[in-house]
């Protein structure tokens, strides 16, 4: 629809380059290569992501809706701040909502349905131990979706789903931590476990459990947001 | 983000609808709510597609919008997602209620329990969402007591019309009454363990095939 002056001619438009440039900024708000506070300047997105400025100003649109992004009136666009007290706070809502949708996925659970959540469960494991973070991180959101599968709790999967968008920074960051991907996996794998055994109980307590690695976790990171 | 027009007109038909003055299947015009508002037909429309995306609402083609009818299952499933968040409000008000607070929760449960006495269904049923309103400001979760709120706010009708089962206010009163306990004596275990109780009987009371029907 952008009227297509000789300039942006080499840039991407359409669906395809706002999904790209959403993907592109997500990472690098992941990667802490932008940094909260940060202001977005939509042409100079779009430059770099090789979209035109219509598509990185739509990018950031869905970015504001996960939570990820903020627009001060007469300012522009920046990356939220996202204080460890939020932090800590979204992810004792997850915690729960986790908890009940590892409750489901147990009582939804039979062989055929659970072989996807142990193969993730063999990719992570190996991501993790190459110290592919950004791929063993994907393979988490994977796992999690996995279990929403299962669980068909459409409703929860929709607030839980809501909440995933507002944290993946501070997850991926405390990925970094030595032993923490470790960590992340052995909870994981307890999960998975209970599970596949059609342990609701169980799979509740350890879904609990996960998040409260996470939580621990980040409240021992220094102030910085 | 939302003006402050659009949130008065998120804010009022929140209200209208939580209060019964609009019902499941009733019709949104926005020029009604032009004038019931006093804000703009933008702002309006703005509020309608918010809570249409909450699921409060829904947009008809054609025909504009209205207040969804929520099903007996949908009812079940919103009170599944709401038993964690309110026995995480529950954990957390037990953690942080203060003197003041505690004594406003007993005063109200006494109400509750005069007003379950005199066989006063409506007031009941008010009480009740009055209650955890309380028991979420107490635990200074505003996340967690935002995304419970906009639950309730879809299950308005199915309280109001369980609580009218015979039996049925008892039944709720004993187990609100060992949800104040928990959070007054401080345990926040046992808090979490009473809401668990609570919306748990609920559920199962939901799930009952009952005379005055299941689907609001």
């Amino acid at each position: 629809m952008a009227h297509t002056t000789g300039e942006s001619a080499h840039l991407l438009r359409g669906a395809h380059a706002k999904r790209l440039a959403e993907q592109r900024l997500r990472e690098e708000i992941v990667r802490g290569v932008v940094v909260p506070g940060q202001w977005l300047v939509e042409p100079e997105l779009g430059e770099r992501y090789g979209v035109t400025r219509n598509s990185a100003r739509l990018a950031l649109d869905v970015l504001i809706t996960e939570g990820l992004v903020e627009r001060i009136p007469n300012r522009g666009a920046r990356v939220r701040v996202v204080s460890t007290a939020e932090a800590v706070a979204v992810l004792e809502c997850r915690q729960v909502l986790d908890g009940l949708l590892a409750r489901k996925a147990a009582q939804h659970a039979t062989a055929g349905r659970t072989d996807s959540l142990r193969d993730n469960l063999r990719r992570m494991r190996r991501a993790g131990a190459e110290q592919e973070l950004l791929e063993y991180s994907a393979l988490v959101r994977e796992h999690h979706r996995l279990l929403r599968e299962l669980a068909s709790q459409p409703r929860a999967s929709a607030l839980v789903e809501q909440l995933e968008g507002r944290m993946v920074r501070h997850e991926f960051q405390l990925l970094l931590r030595p032993g923490q991907a470790r960590q992340s996996l052995a909870g994981l794998t307890r999960v998975v476990d209970a599970v596949v055994e059609r342990a609701a109980d169980r799979a509740e307590s350890a879904a609990r459990a996960h998040l409260q690695d996470v939580i621990d976790a980040l409240l021992l990171e220094p102030a910085a947001a | 983000m939302a003006s402050a027009a659009q949130e008065m007109a998120e804010r009022a038909l929140r209200v209208a609808i939580s209060r019964g003055d609009m019902p499941p299947g009733y019709r949104l015009v926005e020029a009604e709510l032009v004038t019931l508002t006093g804000v703009s037909r933008s702002a309006v429309r703005q509020a309608i597609d918010v809570l249409a995306a909450e699921g409060l609402v829904e947009r008809i083609p054609n025909k504009g919008a209205r207040v969804r009818i929520v099903s007996a299952e949908e009812a079940i499933e919103i009170t599944e997602c709401r038993l964690p968040l309110e026995g995480l409000l529950a954990r957390k008000a037990a953690e942080r209620i203060t003197d003041a607070e505690v004594d406003r929760l007993r005063a109200h449960l006494h109400t509750m329990t005069a007003a379950v006495d005199s066989g006063d269904v409506q007031k009941y049923s008010q009480l009740i969402q009055q209650l955890y309103g309380m028991v979420a400001e107490a635990a200074r979760h505003p996340i967690a007591a935002d995304m419970v709120g906009r639950l309730q706010a879809q299950l308005v009708r199915h309280q109001f019309r369980l609580s009218l089962r015979p039996g049925r206010p008892r039944v709720s009163l004993g187990g609100l009454t060992a949800l104040v306990d928990a959070i007054s004596a401080r345990d926040p275990e046992r808090a979490e363990a009473a809401v668990a109780a609570h919306l748990g009987s609920v559920i199962a009371a939901l799930s009952e095939p009952h005379p005055s029907g299941g689907a609001a």
